[in-house]
This record gives C-alpha cells, sequence and structure tokens, in this order.
C-alpha cells in the first residue's frame, strides 16, 4: 500500500524508452511527483488510525488514485460529456438532466500553486493558483477530459479566471448577481441559469425534458438526505467519526458518481450508527468540539484538521463552501412543472448561499449561529487564506457574532504552503487550551 | 520530603528550566539549546536539581513548553508556550499584587502579544514567529554591528534624546539601513534607540488587533533591556511590569505550575504524542514579513 | 400529513354543505363572509353582502333608528365570523376559491408554467380590492339617497362570478345570463360572465387570480390582527431559501422577507398553509389557532414531501446503472 509510486515517477529526467523529454514534459512529472509525495504523505498519516471506520476504504480509493494521474477518479462513460464546475453556484441538476457528468474542479494541492503563478500574481489565492496549475497541466487526467467548464463570477479571482482558462478550456461563465434581494437580480440569474441549461443541452446533444429534470432534483436530494443523516450522526458526544474524516467524505463528492457516492455513504452512516450503539468513539468526550469555517479547504490541503485532531480536539462541523454548505439546502420542488424546477434550481443555489461574496451576510450569521447550537460547538477556527478578501472582511462581523454567543474564536491566515504547520499547531494548541480551561 | 514540579521551556535559541514546590519557586537556570534537545534539557534539568540538592524522585510531575516541547521523552505533559508564558505571568502579578490583563513577550526568535479576561484566561493573541523583525535577534545583531555587549544596549538607549527612525521592517535591510546610517556619522545612541523604537512599534501593530488593557506584563529576555521597556512604554502608552530578575523564565515557571496543578487535580486532557524528527521542520522564512 | 389534501377534503365538504345545505336542513345564516351565493336554490348559507347592500340602500337619515341597529348586528355577525375563522374563509371554504384550486390542480397535472407579478406590479394591484370595498359601500348608499339610478342596485351581485356560476351546480340556469334591462344591468351582468370566463381562463396562468381583487378578502383583512389564526416566523432559524415565497398562490412578498413580524398573515394571505409546508427549517414558520400552534414548518415532513414530488416512494428504490 505504501510503495505506490509507479516506476515513471521514480524518474523524472530520465528518458522515455529512448526518447529525450522535453522541459515540459519534465515539469510535468516533476509535478506529479510532488502531488504522488503530499498524497502518499497524508495517507501514511491516515493509515496510522486504528479506530478509522472501514467504510472509509471506498473514499480512501478515490483519492489514492490522484498518485496515478488521477485516472479511474471519475466515472464518466467514454461518450458522456464532463462538465467541470468552480464554486458551489453551478447548478447540477441541469447537467445531470442532459446526461452530463459534472466534476468539481476547485482545487487544494500546493505542488500546483506555483505553476499558478505563471498567471497570477503570487499574492493571489493559493486556490485559484492551484486550479490554473492543474488546468494547464495534465497533472489530474479530469481537468483536461472536461468538455466544458462552467466558472462562476464570484470572487475576483474567480472572475478574471475565465479568461486565463480559455487556451485550455471551454469556459462558460455565470453571473452571479451580487446583491441578490432585488426582483431584478433574481430574474437575471434566473436568465443565466437558462442561459447555462442551453449550452450544456448543446454540449451534452441532448435536450433536457421536465422527467429528465426531476429526476436529477432527485438523484441529488436523495445524497442530501444520506448527507442529513450523515451530519445528525455527527452530533453525537463522543463522536463516532474524526472530523478529518468527514471532510474527505464530503469532498469525494466532488468527483465521484452520484449514485455510488450515496450508496457509500449509506453504508458509512449504517457502520456509525453501529459503532454508536457500541460506544466506539474517536475523541475522548471532554476533546474539544472544534468548528471550521472560512476559505475553503480542499484535499490535499488538510494541514488544519490534522492539527486539531492530532491535538486532541474534534472537528465536529464546518461552514466550507466545498463540504458541508455545498450539500445542504435542497431544491424544493412545488409544482412539478418545467417553469418551477428551473426556479426553485435557480433559487437553492443562490438565496440561501452563505459565500461572503454576496453584499450581505445574514445568511452566514445565521447559519454559524445554528451550526454553533446544533453541534454544541466550543471554539471556532476561522480561517482566511493569504489574499482571499470576502471572507478576511466578514472576519469582524462572524467574531462579533461569536462573542454575544460566548464562542471564543481563533483565525488562522495560511496557504497551501506545508511550511507554517508549527506556527499553526502552536495556535491551535493554544486555543484549544483555552477551551478546556488548562489556563 | 519535598514535592516539587519542573517546568522546560525550549526555545529555538535558549532552554530554560524552573522548578516550583507548592507556591514558591525554588530555583532555575538557562542554557543554550543547541542541537540535542532531549540531552541538553536532561542535563539542564539534573543541574539545577543537583543545586537545590533535590533528586529525581522529590521530581512528580515535568511539563515541556516551547519550540522543541514535544522532544522529550520524560515529559509528563505538555503544553503551549502562550498558556505557560500566561500562566507565569498571572502567578508573578498576584505574587505582586498587579492584576495581569495582558502579557507582551519577546523572545530569541518570536513575539507575542496575549490578552487576558479578569480571571487571567487566554482571551486572543497575537504571535509573530515567521520574522525576525522585533525579536530578540534583531537586537543582537545590532549589538554586534555596533561592537557593544548585548546587556550594555540598553543603557546606550537611554542616552538619547531624540531616536532617529528606522525604516526597514526586515532586520536584514534594516542592518544595511544601520551601517550606512554609521557612515553618515549618527551617534550610536540614538540609532540603538531608534532599532528599539521599530521593534516596539511593531510591537503595537500586534497589540492593537488584540487590545491592550492594564496592567500590562512584558517577559522574554530582551525585557531586561531598560532602553526596550521605555520604547514599549511610549508606544504603548502604558507603563510596563517587569517581573524582577529574571523575565526570561517566565514561561518554565508557568509550565511548572501547570505541571503542579495537573498533579494535584489529576487531569490531563490530551497525552503528548511524540511526533518524528521529521515534524521538527518549522522554518524561520523571510517570505512574507508578517508580524 | 398532507395538508392541502386536508384542505382540498374541507373544501369540498364545505361546497356540499353551502350548496347543496338545504337538503340536510343545514342553515348557516346569511352573515357568512364568503361566496356562499343566496342564489342558489336551497343553500346552506348565504353571502353576507347581499343582505349588506340592501341594507345600504336606504336614506341615511334611517340608520338613526332601527334601520342602523338591524346594520349594526348584521356587521356584527360577521365581524364574528371572521374573527373566529378569519382567512381560512378564503382557503378553505369559499367555493369560487375551490373552483379556481380544482383548475390550478388541472394545470400542474398538464405541467402548464404559471407566471408571477412584478413585485412592483403587484403592490399596486393590492389596492384595487379596497377601492372595490370602498364602492360596495358608497354605490348603495347612492342609491338609498337618490344620487344612483335603482338598476344598480345590488351591484355587487349583479357583477359577482359566483351568481353565474354556482347555482349552475343545483342545476340553475336562470343566472348564467346578460339581463338586457338597462345599460347598467347589462354592463353588470355582463361583467359578471366575464368574470367566470376570465376565472377558467386565467387558472392556466395564475393560482388564484381573482382573488386578488376581492372585497370580500379586503374585509377579511380587516380583522387580520384581532383574528384567532395566525402565522408566526422565527427569523433565526430562516435559511432564506424563498420556498414560502414560491408556494404562495397569492405571490405575498413579506413571508420570505420579514423575519420577524409578529403575524405574517398580511392583507392578501387565505391561510392556505403551502409556506408552512414549503418550509425545510424545523419550526421556522408556524400556524397558531388562538395561540396554540396546530401545524409546524418540519424538515422530516418536508423531506418525505419533496420525496413524493420527485416520483414518489417507488422511485427510490430503483437504481440507475449505466
Amino acid at each position: 500500500m505504501m510503495n505506490e509510486m509507479p516506476p515513471e515517477h521514480m524518474n523524472p529526467s530520465g528518458a522515455e524508452g529512448g526518447r529525450k523529454l522535453s522541459r515540459q514534459e519534465r515539469l510535468v512529472n516533476k509535478v506529479r511527483l510532488h502531488l504522488a509525495m503530499t498524497v502518499r504523505e497524508i495517507f501514511e498519516e491516515v493509515e496510522k488510525d486504528e479506530l478509522r471506520p472501514k467504510a472509509m476504504a471506498y473514499f480512501d480509493d478515490i483519492f489514492r488514485k490522484f498518485m496515478h494521474n488521477g485516472e479511474g477518479v471519475i466515472k464518466a462513460a467514454e461518450d458522456q460529456k464532463v462538465i467541470g464546475t468552480y464554486c458551489v453556484f453551478v447548478p447540477e441538476e441541469i447537467v445531470y438532466a442532459a446526461g452530463g457528468y459534472p466534476v468539481r474542479l476547485c482545487a487544494g494541492a500546493h505542488d500546483t500553486s506555483e505553476i499558478g503563478e505563471d498567471f497570477l500574481p503570487d499574492v493571489a489565492c493559493p486556490m485559484v493558483k492551484s486550479e490554473m496549475g492543474f488546468a494547464s497541466m495534465p497533472i489530474l487526467d479530469f481537468y483536461q477530459r472536461c468538455d466544458m467548464v462552467a466558472l462562476p463570477a464570484s470572487c475576483h479571482w474567480k472572475l478574471k479566471m475565465g479568461e486565463m482558462l480559455e487556451p485550455f478550456d471551454d469556459v462558460h461563465m455565470l453571473d452571479v448577481p451580487r446583491v441578490k434581494e432585488s426582483e431584478k437580480a433574481r430574474d437575471y440569474w434566473l436568465e443565466e441559469v437558462k442561459r447555462f441549461q442551453k449550452r450544456v443541452e448543446k454540449i451534452t446533444g441532448r435536450k433536457i425534458r421536465r422527467k429528465a429534470l426531476r429526476d436529477a432534483i432527485r438523484r441529488i436530494q436523495r445524497a442530501q438526505r444520506e448527507v442529513v443523516r450523515f451530519q445528525e450522526l455527527r452530533k453525537h458526544n463522543p463522536a463516532p467519526i474524526l472530523g478529518r474524516d468527514a471532510l474527505e467524505v464530503l469532498n469525494a463528492y466532488f468527483y465521484d458518481e452520484v449514485n455510488d457516492w450515496t450508496d457509500a455513504l449509506a453504508t458509512l452512516n449504517d457502520e456509525l450508527e453501529e459503532r454508536i450503539a457500541q460506544g466506539i468513539h474517536v475523541a475522548p468526550p471532554r476533546a474539544a468540539r472544534i468548528m471550521l469555517t472560512g476559505s475553503p479547504m480542499v484535499f490535499p490541503n488538510w494541514k488544519v484538521p490534522f492539527v486539531i485532531e492530532d491535538l486532541g480536539g474534534i472537528l465536529v462541523c464546518d461552514e466550507f463552501c466545498t463540504s458541508q454548505r455545498y450539500l445542504s439546502d435542497m431544491v424544493s420542488v412545488d409544482e412539478g412543472t418545467m417553469g418551477d424546477m428551473l426556479m426553485a434550481i435557480a433559487e437553492r443555489y443562490v438565496l440561501p448561499c452563505a459565500c461572503p461574496t454576496f453584499s450581505n451576510t445574514i445568511e452566514r450569521r445565521d447559519r454559524i449561529a445554528r451550526l454553533v447550537d446544533e453541534y454544541q460547538v466550543e471554539g471556532v477556527i476561522y480561517h482566511v487564506l493569504k489574499g482571499c478578501h470576502p471572507f478576511d472582511i466578514e472576519l469582524k462581523i462572524i467574531e462579533k457574532l461569536l462573542q454575544e454567543k460566548g464562542v471564543p474564536m481563533l483565525k488562522i491566515e495560511t496557504d497551501y504552503s506545508p511550511e507554517d504547520v508549527e506556527q499553526l499547531r502552536t495556535r491551535i494548541e493554544a486555543f484549544q487550551e483555552t477551551l478546556k480551561g488548562r489556563n | 520530603m519535598t514535592t516539587c514540579f519542573a517546568g522546560i521551556d525550549i526555545g529555538s535559541a535558549t532552554t530554560k528550566v524552573a522548578i516550583v514546590s507548592g507556591d514558591e519557586i525554588l530555583g532555575h537556570k538557562v542554557t543554550t539549546t543547541g542541537v540535542h534537545i532531549e540531552q541538553t534539557s536532561t542535563a539542564l534539568l539534573e543541574e539545577l536539581l543537583a543545586d537545590l540538592g533535590l533528586g529525581r524522585d522529590n521530581l512528580k510531575g515535568v511539563t515541556t513548553t516551547g519550540y522543541g516541547r514535544r522532544l522529550v521523552s520524560f515529559a509528563t505533559s505538555t503544553i503551549s508556550e502562550i498558556t505557560a508564558n500566561v500562566k507565569g505571568a498571572v502567578w508573578y502579578g498576584r505574587k505582586a499584587g498587579v492584576s495581569v490583563r495582558t502579557v507582551v513577550n519577546i523572545g530569541g526568535q518570536d513575539s507575542k502579544v496575549i490578552a487576558l479576561d479578569e480571571n487571567g484566561v487566554t482571551k486572543n493573541f497575537s504571535m509573530n514567529d515567521k520574522c525576525a523583525a522585533g525579536t530578540g535577534r534583531f537586537l543582537e545583531t545590532l549589538a554586534r554591528i555596533l561592537e557593544l555587549n548585548l546587556t550594555d544596549i540598553g543603557d546606550v538607549a537611554l542616552q538619547a534624546d531624540v531616536p532617529i527612525r528606522i525604516n526597514s521592517t526586515c532586520t536584514v535591510f534594516a542592518e544595511s539601513e544601520i551601517i550606512s546610517l554609521l557612515a553618515r556619522g549618527k551617534k550610536h545612541s540614538e540609532i540603538i534607540a531608534g532599532a528599539h523604537y521599530a521593534i516596539a512599534k511593531r510591537l503595537a501593530r500586534m497589540a492593537r488587533r488584540v487590545g491592550i488593557v492594564e496592567e500590562v506584563f512584558f517577559d522574554g529576555g530582551p525585557a531586561l533591556n531598560k532602553g526596550l521597556v521605555k520604547a514599549i512604554e511610549d508606544e504603548l502608552a502604558v507603563e510596563l511590569y517587569v517581573p524582577p530578575a529574571v523575565p526570561q523564565v517566565t514561561t518554565a515557571v508557568g509550565a511548572a505550575l501547570i505541571a503542579r496543578n495537573e498533579h494535584e487535580t489529576g487531569e490531563r486532557i490530551v497525552e503528548p504524542k511524540r511526533l518524528a524528527k521529521r515534524d521538527m521542520e518549522a522554518l524561520k522564512t523571510c517570505a512574507t514579513c508578517q508580524p | 400529513m398532507n395538508v392541502q389534501r386536508i384542505r382540498l377534503v374541507v373544501q369540498f365538504i364545505s361546497f356540499v354543505v353551502l350548496i347543496y345545505g338545504g337538503l340536510f336542513a343545514i342553515d348557516l345564516g346569511n352573515r357568512l363572509p364568503t361566496f356562499a351565493c343566496s342564489y342558489v336554490p336551497d343553500h346552506g348559507g348565504g353571502c353576507f353582502l347581499v343582505g349588506f347592500q340592501h341594507m345600504l340602500s336606504r336614506p341615511l337619515p334611517e340608520f338613526l333608528g332601527e334601520q342602523g341597529i338591524r346594520l349594526l348586528k348584521a356587521l356584527g355577525i360577521a365581524a364574528l365570523w371572521a374573527i373566529v375563522i378569519n382567512k381560512a374563509w378564503c382557503g378553505w371554504i369559499c367555493p369560487i376559491g375551490l373552483l379556481q384550486d380544482l383548475l390550478t390542480r388541472l394545470r400542474t397535472w398538464l405541467s402548464i408554467d404559471m407566471s408571477r407579478f412584478s413585485w412592483v406590479a403587484r403592490k399596486r394591484y393590492k389596492s384595487v380590492k379596497y377601492i372595490l370595498l370602498a364602492l360596495l359601500v358608497l354605490i348603495p348608499l347612492g342609491i338609498g339617497n337618490g344620487l344612483i339610478s335603482r338598476d344598480w342596485t345590488a351591484p355587487y351581485c349583479q357583477l359577482c362570478p359566483a351568481r353565474p356560476l354556482l347555482p349552475l351546480f343545483r342545476g340553475d340556469t336562470t343566472q348564467f345570463a346578460i339581463n338586457f334591462f338597462s345599460l347598467p344591468t347589462m354592463a353588470l351582468t355582463g361583467g359578471a360572465i366575464v368574470l367566470v370566463g376570465l376565472m377558467f381562463t386565467t387558472s392556466f396562468v395564475k393560482r388564484r387570480f381573482l382573488c386578488s381583487y376581492c372585497p370580500m378578502l379586503a374585509f377579511l383583512s380587516l380583522f387580520d390582527k384581532v383574528g384567532l389564526f395566525s402565522l408566526k416566523k422565527d427569523g433565526s432559524k430562516c435559511t432564506r431559501c424563498g420556498n414560502c415565497y414560491r408556494a404562495c398562490p397569492m405571490e405575498i412578498r413579506e413571508i420570505e422577507e420579514e423575519k420577524g413580524l409578529k403575524n405574517l398573515v398580511t392583507q392578501d394571505c387565505i391561510l392556505c398553509l403551502r409556506c408552512v409546508e414549503a418550509c425545510p427549517e424545523n419550526r421556522a414558520l408556524e400556524a397558531q389557532f388562538a395561540g396554540f400552534s396546530f401545524l409546524k414548518a418540519d424538515a422530516e415532513a418536508f423531506l418525505a414531501r419533496q420525496e413524493a414530488a420527485t416520483g414518489g416512494k417507488a422511485a427510490a428504490t430503483k437504481r440507475r446503472k449505466k
């Protein structure tokens, strides 16, 4: 299991069957090697955990494939159109209804951030740098496999990334309204969703019919229902599953086929129920209950959850657009006509969305307040990526909210590089000590 | 038989050990950390025990803190230096009848400002552990350029009427700036005072984020530097309380007190994990100058 | 529990009682604030507007005597009905409401999309029903004081679409005709036929189109604050998903926008409770009667309803094999 590095990675500068490698090919091999090293390091750490639920193996397999070009990570059929998505605003129901396969491309690899710096300033958001790296070089095959990429103009980095991606992808920009309260903004967004629908229909060659859309909504609702169950189980104290494992499960939704993923989660949920009944828990009952929020965390950028749980805390829930928020709020069908379903889809992706790129903060504030109460959160760690202004701006507002609720908050500002793990560890340790009254 | 507890603060430059019994400090010692952390800590602890006429069987608990806290095999628990520092500061404050609400620490290679609530519990903190500016390292560099002893620069600084403004935020570039000031014939005292104010300004920026509430406790090796104390008092516009004689060991004292408390209450939240040596990769990077 | 299904049943029972009540010797009186049309032969209850209009068609001095007391008594009984049952008259009892709801069910079964008013337009049209209510008082008074010709007698009954339509259910076609007696009667009774036609056609485009302009709704809305039914919202649980607004047949903005109004039974609300059923957050919306909560928004119930709306339980077990 550990010595899984394929032979071509071991010799990045060597010749392939007699032919000399071009500089580009050498670079690609170097980055693939680095990524494989990063992934292997994570799984070495993860495997030390003897109390891991067995059902996690399914999700591990998906991410292990990152060591081998990402082959087999997505399960699209050969003639199926793959639609890459960014952010949380792209209506995946439409992709499914047209017979496409959506894959979320938000990236967490430090190794590709450096390539991204060819396109973006050094102080750019590391996530966008990493995404540009993956898009411009064949590191994980599903980036190049995309027949179309849907990119919402949510934050400034994503807004400008559209043009930068054009040499590599067929990009469709989605103009998400920033001030979503007005009627015109909502009408506009509905038009954007319909424009997206037309584009997807053109790419897949299949017109979306009412029944197909209804079934697509149903498929995603099924996954969301299983997540509701999962989250209920996570509320249990002491915890039956580590937060970092939960992050992995939710992160796998980016890539996996939705029905398969739902079935795998159902199996995991069954196992967690058994664990609770048998009294198996992964953290002591007095472990500090931590919630993470802020700039999103994507595999393999998991240094923070690892540090939190190494130090004996437990990550009980999160408010990240890449995990819990991605799968909350259902598309709610009212009359079941085509117009009703499209409106339901448009509304679901924008109205309750707690992203800080919107002008007001009320959805996020309310959501965090509710999560703190429902999960009995003792401390909140607010994670800001360097160059991420929307989350940074909301920091003081959220801090005030948490102060009023009597919940301590720690702000950490970091990027994808592993160099500051020790500094993070010191801060998180001090924070957890405060929570547990060790002071 | 005297029951005692030890706290070992393993910094990147110096290691400090303090031994506490009941509510009194029995003694403390300082040495250079070097590369072999376990050996250094063991030797230092044994030396101090010997000095105090005590043995290992008197020792009922050892808590380690600081950069190298996880590399000591005989530690009974570990604690972050922030919590240990606060514990020590509040204890000193109580002994002196001072209610400590803010702790300012400047170490060899880092600096921190910690805000406490009325019960002496950490409320908020800001740390600079990425950049040498605003740490003891800066003062070492300064002393070296001016060919003075580190212990003397404080008195020299106090001789200046008006300090010279040092503009560079980075220690490396400040070095060039200071040399050029010397070449232009500026007074040593004013240059040194300027360097002290530069450190104090950086500290003030960190402090603003966290909030300054009196009384303010100042510790760490550089707290012995009277010139620095004055500069910080001016920049923060508060009076500083510096623990008598040995501000360098406050954190070690705090760790010892925590060892004592853990023994009394029998509680320990987290079993200390032994990390492999490869994790000790905390690099001091100058990539971003960020307090 | 499917509230809409229960509501449909109650609507049917009300329809039978009001239209066929006489057959069972049921008589709920003639002061009901709903379209229990008095022109229906042998009805089980009568709309209070009939008597109201006739009572108002008297010279003003008469209101200082016995006529005034009769009027107050009639209003008092109607008001009592309005306080106790309030808007539920519209959502659960009114026969015209039932007919519109049935047509809406036909429309959704045929998968025909509906359209919505723009928010600005909606706001503007809200006042129409109050103007109509005012005219309902002024025209009879005008007749009684010799200012308006007697051709305008009971103008609302002449204009009301319930008059030509509801007697049809008792086999009485005499009302489904234009009265060519004079110009005013032609216009008013012609208008009634037009309104019936409108009701049928607009039901394929909007929900409860006529209700937005109904003077009965205007009358009942005067009692919103004191009515025993109320709708409460807990803003802290609301995720602002907008489901409630989308489900509301009267397109009420307040249900989505307001986060802490004491009572969300606004002037247009017909208490159909579709908003509470559409809400996915536990207890964000609550319907109360005399302070007692009888229906709460429930996440589990919401999930079950979505399962039914997207294909029913049978489809859940069918897995798509590639």
